[in-house]
């Protein structure tokens, strides 16, 4: 659709207002007016008519809402002309020229699928709409946005994953060294069990030099021991001297008494204590006969007053009989009656038993009715046994029943159960899950520990200065070593001081300029001082003029008019040579009448000269510096503008960073890079764990049986279904144990029914025996057959009773009548005064007789006794003095000796040379001994050779030498002792194995990391590789226009449109320049104007997209080349030209300008039209 | 007519680290630690225990620039334990103990019995009837064939012939010590020669012809059983050359196919499937596994989407299965790819990718790779005895990026742009 015409009535701020457009291709609507006067209320009216107007609308401010209506003119895409309109209203009706209603179906048709919001994005256009830029177009969705997301490759994916590669190569082996990657903590292992390799190494040569220090040693052990020896055997000899001294004194003096007493008598040492005991036994034993023969006098004199009665003595034995029963004898005398009356009893009882058993005989045959005892015992017996044997028969059949049915009870349960399971494999594998603790609670500590790390990795993010790029970009930064920083910002500052100091140097420079200059100043006063040059300059015009003249005058070759006019300007040439001799011979004159003031002034000009040679001089060296200062300067915000895009001084990038922010940022990304480290760590951990927890759910689920679900849920299904199957097979291992004991117990009561059956007949035959030896009727009851035996037995006690009783009354009388007999015979031999008396007294009187008859006859004998012991004991006392004398005469005799005295001094005499020859020998036993068993002679010999005053100290002086000797050898045995311990312990020891293998360990950690990385960092590259061709090769036509139509707008500066994603996935733009193909710029970077001729070109090719589909609508643009420079609108309206060639273009602008570049385009081609204002 | 047993074996490598297995807190360090010295003592237990008449050593009983006394005494006291069951061990030196410091100082008690290096030695065993000739190296570099210095074969004797060597130069990556040929070896009249310095066992008949191979693996590159061999004599003729396995760590690369892998939970079936073979073969030993994940499945995005969780995942599958002193992950290698199939429905990214020449990326890698290996300092060499073929020294010594490498690259990127295919 074109539009030829615009009314707006009642619209906005028009009344009724009209504007005509050239709708024809190749046109350019371009309508130019001031501000306020309604173009974007034309632009809105647009809007309107194609999509109604809304009820609400705020263009009635002016008019009011009654009338207001919208109509165009327009040509169809068919070239057909038409008119409709919109009118305020009820359902804001569409309505033809003739203001009847028309169908919409018609205005859908010229819309080509085209809505309202669309329409303000493509077709209806201020500035400000366009610059909602490409990320409100993508929005918009369409194939333009299609297109630029294809010119990022369309592989926004395949860049991350790139990206991702990258990220885990570097996460396991980085360039740059981080202890915690995997990597470099395998070189670090690696470098320690290396090291570790060198220190516990025992190499050959290491081992030989100890074996050689410890063989040293050794032998040093072994000298000492020599020496130590050495010196214990000068000990020894000096010990030996000192002991033996004393002896061979000692033996000298006994043999010298020996040698002196060669008469002295060798006598038994006994003889003299014989000697003494034999004359002190004479006197002892004479005064023991007399005192014996004394005592035995005194007893015989005491034994003749006694008088014994011999006749009652000699019946002292019938009588001590009879008193012994005589107190017997009463008694029975005393108990006969009631044993009589006992006696009577028992027969009566005898014959009433009888007379139950129905056996009544009299009392002397009474034991026939008693059957024999072996019978009764035999009847008892069985009897004992019956009632047992006859309840367990009884018992037997009703146990069996009992048990028959609990057996069928215990059946029936264990048929009830359900099937055993087998549990085994998930017994097993829920004890593995839990072998490491509770998996749930273990996922949720890693759970819980990743969540921390997490946490910590973003505060750690958030602690870095001013960073605001993520993680990623964090990592991925490549920073300087720190000192790279400190010598940057050391020749920043270096260069700072060196640009002041070379200010100030220049600062000085031209004050010494100055002073110089108002110097010369002050020397020249108000009139100049004539200097060398300016002499020379005269002199030199002076002789100029002379040669002008002297070619005038005296040559063939006059100067030229020009050479004159050079010189003497307009006077004639003789007047100028005139007065050139008169200004030099002027300044000579003043040179010579100011001659010092000009050499000061020369001076003073020199200084000045060279004042401002130095300042010239000073002030290059101090543009240096500044650019020296710059130049660090710009370095340094290049290197900080890497780290943290120039923000880490949070105070904006006009103040550079200092070393400290650096050195901050630097430790914080560390920080940051360990945390991500750490929590990349965790999230592995976490992810294995899971992927533990998985297989486990597997193979859980299979084991049960059941679905997969979680492994809580699944454990939770594993115990239950355990502990059902451990209850059932609880109950059932106890219900066959009731089972097994019930089917025994069944077994041994049928066994024991059987066995009591067959021990009760058996019973039966025996008592049938035994009652017919107890002459028993056949059919009496074993119950009064054992009562009868009662009877039986209670006879045979009484009876046995009865007969006892008898026998002892019988026995009483006998006893009673022999008594009175003895006693009477004996009165009437011994006593006849006592007859007539009671015979139980009269022996108690003949009792009394005899026990002091036989106390007399007891005194008589002792006395004999004391007489006759008295009278041997003198008999021998007499015969052992005889023996005294004897030994006395004896002892003389040995001692050789007649008398007492001379006895005992040859036996002193005897006495003296023993003891000397016993002395002589044990000196002589101990020498040998303490002289080592050496001979005398070398003894003397030896003790000759020592002499006894130095004899200790020299004894002492070897016991120091030995005892260091000792020391030594003692400390080298240590020592040797130690060392061969330390030897042993390096020789069996595997530390160096140890630290071996871990190196090979760490090795193969770092071959297995390296290669992974290797993988991934190919995989990175070849991917980057890819994306890159494919988007050489995947280059859309759309996106190629979109840069033809840039770079038409923007007169060739920027050669295109490329677009790239950034990391948190939006698209971006990318532009090329023409001066800069290495480089891309950002939209960010653009001016105003070349992003505006960016969105405009992507909107102009949006809308040929469309027109290239669907009939396009009229491209309405208001004031959107505002910020557009001449050149540039000028090459936007000639693509806006060509755009017309596909959909009509109404360009609104209140700029004045742009008609007078319009006037630029191809004649005709611009349908302009200059309006003060729209409005009514 | 002597009937006897001895024992033959070499390239002991005592002390030498098991090379690969990174540290962990979990892992059985002494069982690992603790290998080549477990498995000699195995060897010198069951050499009493069966009452062998000697033991032969073939050089490498260490590695030379191990210079540490404890390793020389740990050999001699198991030395001195053969000599009290009066077991001579008869050794040579190999290029490795020429090397070694010390070998210089290291004096075997008798009855063992070195041979010298300068020319042939010959040990006698009349009562056995048997005659062992040997020389060992008397420098690392012995580029010279040393077996036609041997001595003729002694007449009625069983004459042994014990060389470090390189047969043919046929056998790996070992260097070219001492070099003979397999017909020179026939040629020499011995009834048995006793090799060393090839890790992998190697025999020939008629003459027997032996390398046991080294008692322990050390490395990924070692795997399968080790030992010794086991040699029985009747009637003074050889019967039998048998291996036996001493060793207490089994290396193993399993390679495991995914291909009909569904998915990531079948992938790891399989993966739990090859751990408990891998395991049921390593005896009761501690089983050391490099796996490498491998083929085209449909499970390969998810698998390769994130590598590091894969590995982990592998590690924790093998650990599920038998606990940490039984199984012992030293890598995870991904060499799975997309399916035919899926390959056909390329973003046009992918096909980029696909149609990049990874020799423009190569320079830019290759300075990555030295600049990292600048930061590991001595870690080069390292890595040379970790894995000679480790990527970033491939990267470094040819300029390019290794197929495996962009390989991995290219699945790793196919796994992670999966959701833009």
């Amino acid at each position: 659709m074109r539009l030829t015409a615009l009314t707006l009535t009642k619209y906005g701020n028009f009344a009724a207002e009209r504007i005509d457009f050239d709708p024809r291709p190749g046109r350019l609507n371009i309508l130019a007016a001031p501000n306020g006067a309604g173009k974007s209320v034309l632009r809105g009216a647009f809007a309107d008519l194609l999509f109604g107007i809304g009820g609400q609308t705020p263009m009635g401010f002016r008019h009011g809402y009654p009338g207001m209506a919208i109509m165009a003119e327009a040509i169809g895409p068919d070239g057909t002309p038409f008119t409709f309109g919109r009118l305020k209203g009820q359902g804001n009706p569409l309505i033809d020229g003739e203001r009847n209603r028309l169908d919409p179906v018609v205005i859908a048709r010229l819309l080509g699928g085209i809505d309202r919001q669309r329409l303000e994005r493509l077709f209806a256009l201020d500035t400000e709409r366009l610059r909602m830029g490409g990320a409100d177009l993508s929005a918009s969705g369409g194939g333009v946005a299609e297109a630029l997301e294809s010119g990022a490759g369309g592989f926004h994916r395949a860049r991350q994953v790139r990206k991702t590669l990258e990220e885990q190569r570097d996460g396991i082996a980085p360039i740059r060294r981080s202890a915690q990657r995997p990597f470099y903590k395998a070189l670090d292992e690696y470098n320690t069990a290396r090291r570790q390799v060198g220190l516990e190494l025992l190499k050959p040569e290491q081992w030989r030099k100890e074996q050689q220090e410890l063989d040293a040693m050794e032998q040093r052990r072994r000298e000492r021991n020599a020496a130590a020896d050495i010196a214990s055997e000068q000990i020894a000899r000096l010990e030996r001297v000192r002991r033996v001294a004393p002896l061979l004194d000692a033996h000298d003096l006994a043999l010298s008494w020996l040698t002196g007493h060669p008469d002295a008598p060798v006598l038994d040492p006994m003889l003299a204590a014989r000697l003494t005991d034999a004359q002190s036994s004479i006197v002892v034993k004479g005064q023991r006969a007399a005192r014996e023969a004394a005592a035995a006098a005194d007893f015989q004199a005491q034994r003749e007053t006694i008088v014994l009665d011999t006749a009652l003595l000699t019946r002292a034995e019938a009588l001590d009989q009879l008193a012994a029963i005589a107190g017997a004898a009463r008694k029975a005398a005393n108990d006969l009656p009631g044993l009589q009356a006992q006696a009577a009893g028992k027969h009566a009882r005898v014959d009433e038993l009888l007379r139950e058993l129905g056996r009544p005989l009299p009392f002397d045959r009474a034991r026939e009715a008693i059957p024999q005892r072996a019978v009764i015992g035999r009847a008892r017996r069985l009897l004992q046994t019956y009632e047992a044997r006859a309840e367990a028969a009884r018992d037997a059949p009703a146990r069996v029943a009992s048990l028959e049915k609990e057996r069928d009870a215990i059946a029936a349960k264990l048929a009830a159960l359900p099937p055993a399971l087998g549990t085994g494999v998930l017994d097993g594998l829920m004890k593995e899950i839990r072998a490491g603790g509770d998996p749930a609670r273990a996922e949720q500590e890693a759970s819980a520990a990743l969540t921390a790390a997490d946490a910590a990795l973003a505060a750690a993010i958030a602690r870095v200065p001013g960073w605001t790029d993520g993680l990623a970009a964090l990592v991925s930064l490549a920073p300087l070593p720190l000192p790279s920083y400190e010598r940057l910002v050391a020749d920043r500052d270096d260069a700072t001081r060196a640009e002041a100091a070379a200010l100030d140097v220049l600062t000085d420079a031209r004050r010494s300029f100055d002073t110089e200059t108002a110097n010369l100043a002050a020397i020249a006063g108000t009139t100049p001082l004539p200097d060398q040059a300016g002499l020379d300059h005269a002199r030199t015009r002076r002789d100029l003029g002379w040669r002008l003249i002297y070619r005038h005058a005296f040559t063939p070759d006059p100067p030229t008019q020009a050479e004159e006019r050079a010189f003497a300007g307009d006077l004639p040439l003789p007047l100028a040579f005139e007065r050139a001799i008169a200004a030099a011979d002027a300044l000579v004159d003043r040179w010579v009448e100011n001659a010092a003031l000009v050499e000061r002034a020369s001076a003073a000009r020199v200084a000045i000269q060279r004042a401002e040679e130095r300042v010239h001089g000073l002030e290059a060296r101090h543009r240096l510096a500044s650019e020296q200062r710059a130049a660090s300067e710009r370095t340094w915000f290049q290197v900080c503008a890497g780290l943290s895009a120039g923000t880490l001084t949070g105070e904006g990038p006009a103040k550079p960073p200092g070393v400290a922010e650096v050195r901050a940022f630097l430790a914080a990304r560390d920080r940051v890079i360990d945390a991500a480290e750490k929590q990349k760590s965790l999230a592995a951990g976490v992810a294995a764990l899971t992927h533990r927890h998985a297989a486990w759910a597997a193979r859980l689920a299979a084991a049960l049986g059941s679905p997969l679900e979680d492994l809580p849920a699944l454990l939770a299904g594993g115990d239950q279904r355990l502990n059902a199957a451990r209850l059932a097979d609880r109950l059932r291992t106890r219900l066959e144990t009731e089972q097994d004991g019930n089917a025994r117990n069944l077994a041994e009561t049928i066994a024991a029914r059987t066995a009591a059956e067959g021990t009760l007949a058996a019973w039966r035959a025996d008592w049938d025996q035994a009652r017919r030896d107890l002459h028993r009727p056949e059919q009496e009851d074993p119950g009064v057959t054992g009562d009868l035996l009662q009877t039986i037995a209670e006879l045979d006690g009484v009876l046995s009773e009865a007969v006892t009783l008898d026998t002892r009354v019988s026995a009483i009388l006998n006893d009673h009548a022999r008594f009175m007999a003895t006693v009477s015979g004996l009165t009437a031999a011994i006593a006849p005064d006592l007859g007539g008396t009671d015979p139980f007294d009269a022996v108690s009187e003949l009792t009394q007789r005899l026990r002091t008859a036989r106390a007399r006859a007891k005194e008589h004998d002792l006395l004999t006794q004391q007489l006759e012991a008295a009278s041997a004991a003198a008999a021998e006392a007499d015969r052992a003095a005889a023996e005294s004398g004897a030994e006395l005469q004896a002892v003389l005799a040995l001692t050789g000796a007649e008398t007492i005295e001379a006895a005992r001094e040859r036996l002193a005499l005897a006495a003296d040379r023993a003891r000397h020859t016993a002395a002589l020998a044990e000196i002589g036993a101990r020498l040998t001994e303490a002289g080592d068993r050496r001979s005398l002679e070398d003894l003397r010999a030896e003790v000759a050779a020592e002499p006894a005053d130095t004899l200790r100290a020299r004894q002492d002086a070897l016991e120091r030498d030995r005892k260091d000797a000792q020391d030594a050898a003692q400390d080298a045995a240590a020592r040797a002792a130690e060392m061969r311990q330390r030897m042993e312990r390096e020789a069996t020891g595997t530390k160096a194995g140890d630290a071996e293998a871990d190196r090979q360990a760490a090795a193969a950690t770092m071959g297995r990391v390296l290669e992974e990385a290797l993988v991934l960092h190919i995989a990175a590259a070849m991917l980057g590789r890819a994306l890159k061709d494919a988007e050489k090769s995947g280059e859309s036509d759309k996106i190629r226009r979109i840069g033809d139509l840039f770079g038409k707008l923007t007169n060739g500066v920027y050669t295109g449109v490329a677009t790239e994603f950034v990391d948190d996935g939006r698209l971006r733009l990318m532009l090329p320049q023409r001066d800069f193909p290495d480089e891309r710029q950002p939209v960010e970077a653009l001016s105003e104007g070349t992003r505006d001729q960016l969105f405009l070109a992507l909107r102009l090719a949006a809308i040929e997209e469309h027109a290239a589909t669907a009939a396009p609508l009229p491209f309405i643009g208001d004031d959107i080349l505002q910020t557009f420079d001449d050149d540039r609108a000028e090459a936007a309206m000639r693509v806006l030209l060509e755009i017309s060639g596909k959909t009509q273009v109404i360009l609104l602008t209140h700029h004045r300008h742009l008609l007078e570049l319009a006037a630029r385009l191809p004649a005709g081609t611009v349908h302009a039209r200059r309006i003060q204002s729209l409005a009514g | 007519m002597a009937s006897f047993q001895f024992l033959h074996c070499a390239d002991l490598h005592i002390d030498s680290p098991l090379r690969g297995l990174e540290s962990d807190p979990d892992a059985p360090v002494d069982r690992i630690r603790r290998a080549t010295r477990e498995a000699f003592t195995n060897l010198v237990d069951f050499a009493i225990e069966h009452g062998v008449a000697f033991v032969l050593a073939a050089g490498d009983l260490y590695d030379g620039d191990w210079q540490d006394w404890r390793t020389g005494r740990f050999l001699v006291d198991q030395v001195r334990r053969l000599g009290e069951a009066g077991i001579p061990f008869l050794t040579i030196a190999g290029n490795h103990d020429a090397d070694s410091v010390i070998t210089r100082r290291l004096t075997l008690p008798a009855p063992a019995f070195t041979f010298p290096s300068r020319a042939p030695g010959t040990w006698r065993s009349e009562a056995l009837g048997v005659c062992v000739h040997g020389q060992g190296f008397a420098t690392r570099a012995m580029m010279d064939n040393l077996v036609p210095g041997y001595p003729p074969p002694v007449p009625g004797m069983l004459n042994i012939g014990m060389l470090h060597t390189d047969i043919d130069g046929s056998y790996g990556d070992h260097a070219r010590y001492a070099p003979c040929t397999l017909e020179q070896l026939r040629n020499r009249g011995y009834d048995y020669w006793a090799l060393g310095h090839i890790h992998t066992p190697q025999r020939w008949e008629t003459p027997w012809i032996v390398f046991p191979g080294n008692i322990q693996g050390r490395h990924a590159g070692e795997t399968g059983a080790k030992g010794a061999t086991l040699v029985t004599v009747r009637d003074s003729t050889i019967v039998n050359a048998a291996p036996l396995y001493f060793d207490t760590v089994r290396w193993a690369h399993l390679i495991v196919d995914l291909t009909a892998a569904g998915d990531e939970d079948a992938a790891f079936a399989l993966i739990r499937a090859a751990l408990t073979q891998a395991r049921a073969d390593a005896e009761g030993r501690l089983l050391a596994a490099r796996v490498t994940l491998a083929g085209a499945t449909p499970a390969h995005a998810a698998l390769n989407r994130d590598p590091g969780n894969t590995r982990e995942r592998v590690r924790a599958e093998a650990l599920a299965l038998a606990g940490a002193d039984a199984i012992w992950i030293e890598k995870v290698s991904l060499d799975i790819r997309v399916p035919v199939d899926a390959g056909a429905m390329l973003s046009p990214l992918l096909a980029e990718i696909d149609r990049l020449d990874p020799a423009e990326l190569a320079p830019e890698a290759a300075e990555w790779c030295r600049t990292m290996l600048d930061r590991a300092g001595g870690l080069r060499e390292d890595l040379k005895l970790l894995d000679k073929d480790h990527p970033l020294l491939q990267m470094i010594t040819d300029g390019v990026i290794p197929k495996a490498m962009e390989d991995q690259a290219r699945n790793l990127l196919r796994a992670r742009l999966a959701g833009d295919t």
